[in-house]
């Protein structure tokens, strides 16, 4: 049975090798810009199609600058691209955008999405986790280094076991294995065998649908059901995890509480982390030994009733004294505790590496034969990498992922690209290419993609590039209600536009909603990187959490808020920003009346609104027209047109009046009109969709 | 009414055809049909909506529904059997006996203990397992099996599923609501919609340490602006969006936004009504014991429960907050719970029956587990997933029944065990859901809430 799976599997379109693809011809010669163009136009030329026009320019500059940074234009950036006439205007702004900081920042995140990175362990207990926000700012500034992406997975798969030129690479690659660290876990299962299995499983089903667009973790109970992927090659994947220590102590001090790998950093971090930890040992040595000379000093309060009475205070006085020299050598201690080194979450090899043994029905208590530890067949085209005994394979893992793997490795990440810039991935279940995914609209451009995408060093900005410089990336996405007759034959022939003929109206994400909100109101601060979790406590949320800053008192950008699985920001939570216990490609996109409520109610939105409107209406000389216009660019980026502009100061006017009357006493009616009119361009659909 | 003025608004400004246009839109709004619309069951439902009462950390089934005479008779003794090596440190074999006492009520003569004299008057109403058993030996676990069918994976909440199922009664409500929930041991996912689509997502008023006094539906009000002056602004919305959509061409996405938008504003007008238990009569508020100690919390929950689930709320959740957890002093921890609920529990079924809800309403109490019939310490009893208690009453269930059997000393499930699962697809099966028919396709498999697990429990079916 397996055989014939894996047989069956090697057909499937996305085990197959790079196929080489020549560039389609196309009829109409002068559309296409790029050779994308050339395999878009040629598939909808075959169905009786073509492209709608180009989108003007004000909606493209918001959807390029959103794409790109997550972040709208400025007023002077929209002025500055609507009076440059020169050809490659667009691609100038292109380019600024991908040497912005805050590029790193937008695409960082989308793979933190992918990375299900959170600040705190969700499940069972929520504790913080201190140190993973180094791996979040190890992503962003890889993104803004564009990292050789086969290079950036090397380094989260196998970071700790890569030859370093400087200690400065060293803790690089060690915060990049923060990957495997991240993971939600059942850290109370008190069964601590099987712990270990699920956090192996967490850790393969990651990997799986981050680099491969597989579910592996069904082979961990029986063959894949529809994928050739046998359990016993489960087994051998597992067999490097479980020669991986990814939980190591206990948190919470409860003994059924497991806690997991933290490394030191810095050229010195090894030895500064030995001396920290004596001296924390030290102390809670110390503190236990004053916590029973205090409990003896209160029963030699309590208990004058043997003895004389001056022997009795002899007692007494002689315990005080005890007590006082430990409580000051505590003190002292505390004072002297060396700083511990900067630390990351991390992995490490096992003392034992070695094979796993297969689990039946996925049960440890139920062991098979052992396997040894490999890859998967299917997707195998030369001899593996071979794993040294003394090793847990992950750096062979790494090796195979981007060698034998590679085709697939890289349809996956550029069809994740594409998703990102074109609202639907060409294959549309950006993590499941497996025989149950959807299939791909256009598998020869993926191929095509995939390939160029290798040959260019597997540079992501280089391929971002390559795509918003597409005539079809310029569509428009409206369809005027005098739509002429070719439009209307799209229509018919192709309604959910899966040709790409028009532009695809995307949703912002969560964050782009919120920092587009902050920067509205001038209140972003882009003070990048760093922990936002500092004071927090150990447990994140939970009955014994301490309360903490409200996050929507923050200011930074969005990627910087602390997330806390069970207790996720409110503006997260109602835009479906991503579940972050499972690898996320594509977040969903509701609709839900908590969203309106928020955006109607929320004291963040007001504030912000207010803010805006303060800046409005600053100069009391501006007329109110050109305010109104200043507002519809700082808020939706293009002027109003004629009908908007007078309904805004219709509503300006009649709001003045009613506020007047109506509002609580000391509000200003004219600067609660601005908030209202803000706050409303802020709630608009045309806030937070990308036309 | 608001209409009205609004349209009286759009012609003195008469802006043109955008707004007229969205006038039209605005009417129509509530008669769209939406992923909430009702919807048709597998077969004939017994039940239509569910109210669970939830007794965070784990009541001890030995000491409230479980007699167990031969605990008494060999209190102090070893338990003669092999038990699992996952207890929490300083739990022997050493059983204990409960210390209160157990008397048969009403027709049915079920045992209940002098934890729960209101509840026991409703013994003919109960219909008790004594069979139940979980996964999870820890809290968070075991809560998390018991809200989402998981232990381990993220899943869709039982509460999402049935909404997903069924759709609401109510559009001005949301379907799924849970007053107070935990914040640790799984959090939001205990509510969560997982990979279901998040309008299914449960709305929480409160958590727990929140008084129930103060437990609210998060932004439900502008901090100062009265309605009308918010409908002001509301009305210059719509109307940016009837241009968008006139400039951008027909959009379902533009049209789900400004649909959205009036339910929201409904949704702020009916809510706190709703939720206003200055409503009910000073009777009803003393039969709860609101405005009582130790009572005033739970039963502000418990009435709050009734009012929505009479708005047409299709789930409703009410959390005892981590209480139950007596590791030790389990006298005086748990008479203090049993205090704190009994007479709200009580009064909400006497509530629900005066007013024909428990006909089509399922009530069901429990903990993620029970604890065990060994003492902790000197005074306390340990988690026992095991084998424990839940009971249901109303629609559906045999009333004053007890079902299923622990050993001799209440530790494991030993007679027609009910597994989670169980208890799940039986919920499910009292809605008219087929629990292996309600599924839901993500990542290329389908889903359900009783995984690949679940039989109905057809025996306790009325």
């Amino acid at each position: 049975m397996p055989v014939l799976q894996a047989d069956r599997g090697r057909g499937h379109w996305a085990f197959q090798p790079l196929a080489s693809v020549p560039v389609p011809p196309v009829r109409n010669t002068s559309w296409p810009l790029t050779d994308i163009d050339r395999f878009l136009l040629s598939a909808l030329e075959a169905k009786g199609l073509a492209p709608i026009g180009e989108t003007d320019r004000y909606t493209l500059l918001r959807r390029v600058t959103f794409d790109l940074v997550g972040l709208a234009p400025t007023v002077a950036e929209i002025d500055a691209f609507l009076a440059d006439s020169r050809p490659d205007a667009f691609e100038r702004v292109v380019d600024r955008l991908l040497a912005s900081p805050r590029f790193g920042e937008r695409w960082g995140r989308h793979w933190l999405d992918v990375a299900r990175y959170a600040d705190s362990n969700g499940k069972d207990e929520d504790f913080t986790f201190y140190h993973a926000w180094r791996y979040r700012d190890y992503v962003i500034a890889a993104f803004n280094r564009d990292k050789p992406f086969d290079q950036f997975l090397r380094e989260q798969i196998a970071g700790d076991l890569l030859p370093a030129r400087s200690p400065q690479q060293r803790d690089e690659y060690l915060v990049a294995t923060g990957f495997l660290a991240i993971g939600p876990k059942v850290l109370a299962e008190r069964d601590k065998a099987r712990l270990r299995m699920d956090v192996v499983d967490e850790q393969l089903d990651t990997i799986g649908k981050a680099f491969l667009g597989l579910s592996l973790g069904c082979a961990r109970c029986h063959d894949h059901k529809f994928d050739p992927i046998t359990t016993r090659e489960y087994y051998a994947l597992a067999g490097i995890f479980t020669s991986t220590v990814t939980l190591e102590g206990i948190k919470g001090n409860n003994a059924v509480i497991s806690g997991w790998v933290e490394r030191p950093l810095g050229a010195d971090g090894a030895e500064r982390y030995e001396r920290y930890q004596a001296a924390v040992k030290k102390l809670q040595a110390l503190r236990e030994q004053l916590t029973k000379a205090q409990a003896e000093l209160k029963k030699a309060q309590t208990d004058t009733t043997s003895g004389t009475k001056t022997a009795a205070d002899t007692r007494l006085a002689e315990q005080q004294a005890v007590v006082s020299m430990l409580q000051r050598q505590v003190e002292a201690l505390q004072k002297e505790l060396p700083a511990p080194p900067p630390m990351c979450m991390s992995v490490r090899e096992a003392r034992k590496p070695g094979p796993c043994r297969i689990h039946i029905r996925g049960s440890h208590e139920q062991l098979g034969p052992e396997v040894p530890r490999g890859f998967i067949a299917a997707l195998t085209r030369s001899t593996p990498p071979a794993i040294p005994d003394d090793s847990s394979g992950r750096l062979q893992l790494a090796q195979w992922l981007t060698t034998d793997a590679a085709p697939l490795v890289a349809r996956v990440t550029v069809n994740r690209i594409w998703h990102h810039l074109f609202g639907r991935g060409l294959v549309a279940s950006v993590d499941h290419f497996g025989t149950t995914g959807d299939r791909p609209t256009h598998p020869e451009l993926l191929d095509y993609l995939a390939q160029r995408f290798i040959q260019e060093g597997w540079s992501v900005k280089k391929t971002i590039r390559l795509l918003v410089t597409s005539r079809a990336y310029r569509l428009s996405s409206r369809i005027p209600a005098s739509a002429e007759a070719t439009v209307r034959t799209n229509m018919q022939r192709d309604p959910d536009n899966t040709l790409l003929w028009r532009a695809r109206r995307k949703r912002l994400e969560a964050e782009a909603i919120r920092d587009a909100m902050l920067q509205a109101s001038d209140q972003l601060d882009l003070t990048m990187g760093g922990s936002t979790v500092a004071e927090f406590s150990e447990w994140a949320v939970g009955p014994n959490a301490r309360s903490r800053t409200d996050p929507e008192k923050l200011r930074r950008r969005s990627v910087y808020l602390p997330v806390i699985r069970n207790d996720l920001p409110a503006l997260f939570q109602v835009f479906d920003f991503a579940n972050a216990d499972v690898p996320t490609g594509r977040r969903e996109v509701t609709n839900v009346p908590a969203q309106a409520l928020f955006l109607l109610n929320s004291a963040f939105v007001i504030e912000q609104a207010r803010a805006c409107a303060r800046i409005l209406t600053s100069e009391p000389t501006t007329p109110d027209a050109e305010r109104i216009r200043l507002a519809y660019l700082r808020l939706v980026q293009r002027p109003p047109d004629e009908q908007e502009l007078s309904a805004a100061l219709a509503f300006l006017h009649n709001y003045r009046q009613r506020a007047a009357q109506s509002l609580p006493k000391g509000r200003d009616p004219t600067l609660e009109a601005w908030t209202a009119l803000c706050q409303a361009l802020m709630a608009s659909a045309e806030f937070r969709y990308l036309d | 009414m608001h209409i009205m003025t609004r349209r009286e608004w759009l012609c003195r400004t008469a802006c043109g055809f955008g707004y007229l246009a969205l006038a039209g839109l605005a009417t129509q709004a509530h008669v769209t049909s939406s992923p909430l619309s009702a919807r048709p069951p597998h077969h004939r439902p017994r039940a239509r909506r569910v109210l669970f009462l939830f007794m965070h950390g784990g009541p001890s089934h030995v000491d409230t529904f479980d007699y167990k005479p031969m605990l008494a008779k060999y209190d102090g003794q070893d338990i003669p059997y092999q038990l699992t090596k996952l207890l929490s440190q300083g739990t022997g074999r050493k059983l204990m006996a409960s210390p209160w006492k157990f008397r048969q009520y009403g027709g049915s003569g079920l045992w209940v203990s002098e934890l729960f004299p209101h509840l026991a008057r409703h013994a003919d109403r109960l219909c008790v397992i004594r069979s139940m058993h979980t996964d999870g030996q820890s809290h968070g676990q075991a809560v998390l099996m018991l809200h989402t069918g998981s232990e381990n994976q993220t899943r869709p909440s039982m509460g999402s599923w049935i909404v997903y199922g069924l759709g609401t009664e109510n559009h001005n409500l949301p379907g799924f609501v849970t007053i107070c929930p935990p914040r640790g041991h799984g959090g939001t996912q205990n509510y969560g919609s997982a990979f279901l689509p998040a309008i299914y997502q449960g709305t929480a008023l409160g958590h727990a340490g929140t008084p129930a006094s103060a437990a609210q539906i998060r932004h439900l009000h502008h901090p100062y602006a009265p309605r009308d002056v918010q409908r002001l602004q509301l009305d210059f919305l719509q109307g940016v969006h009837a241009r968008h959509l006139q400039r951008t061409g027909p959009d379902d996405q533009l049209e789900g936004v400004i649909q959205s938008f009036e339910l929201a504003f409904r949704m702020q007008r009916v809510a706190p009504e709703v939720l206003d238990l200055s409503r009910e009569s000073a009777a009803t508020r003393r039969l709860y014991g609101v405005d009582e100690k130790p009572t005033d919390d739970f039963a502000r929950q418990c009435l709050m429960a009734r009012r929505l689930i009479e708005a047409g709320v299709r789930f409703v959740q009410v959390s005892h907050s981590f209480k139950w957890d007596q590791h030790g002093d389990l006298r005086r921890g748990h008479a203090r719970n049993a205090l704190e609920v009994d007479k709200p529990i009580a009064a909400l079924l006497t509530d629900l029956q005066a007013r024909g809800l428990l006909e089509d309403t399922l009530v069901l109490w429990g903990g993620e587990f029970g604890r065990t019939p060994m003492a902790q310490g000197k005074d306390g009893r340990d988690h026992n997933p095991q084998g424990f208690t839940m009971w249901l009453a109303g629609a559906g269930v045999k009333p004053g029944y007890a079902f299923g059997a622990t050993d001799d000393f209440g530790h494991k499930a030993v007679l027609h065990p009910v597994h989670m699962h169980d208890l799940h697809a039986t919920i499910l099966w009292l809605l008219g859901l087929d629990h292996e028919r309600l599924t839901f396709r993500y990542g290329g498999r389908d889903f359900r809430l009783t995984d690949v697990h679940g039989r109905v429990v057809t025996d306790i079916l009325a």
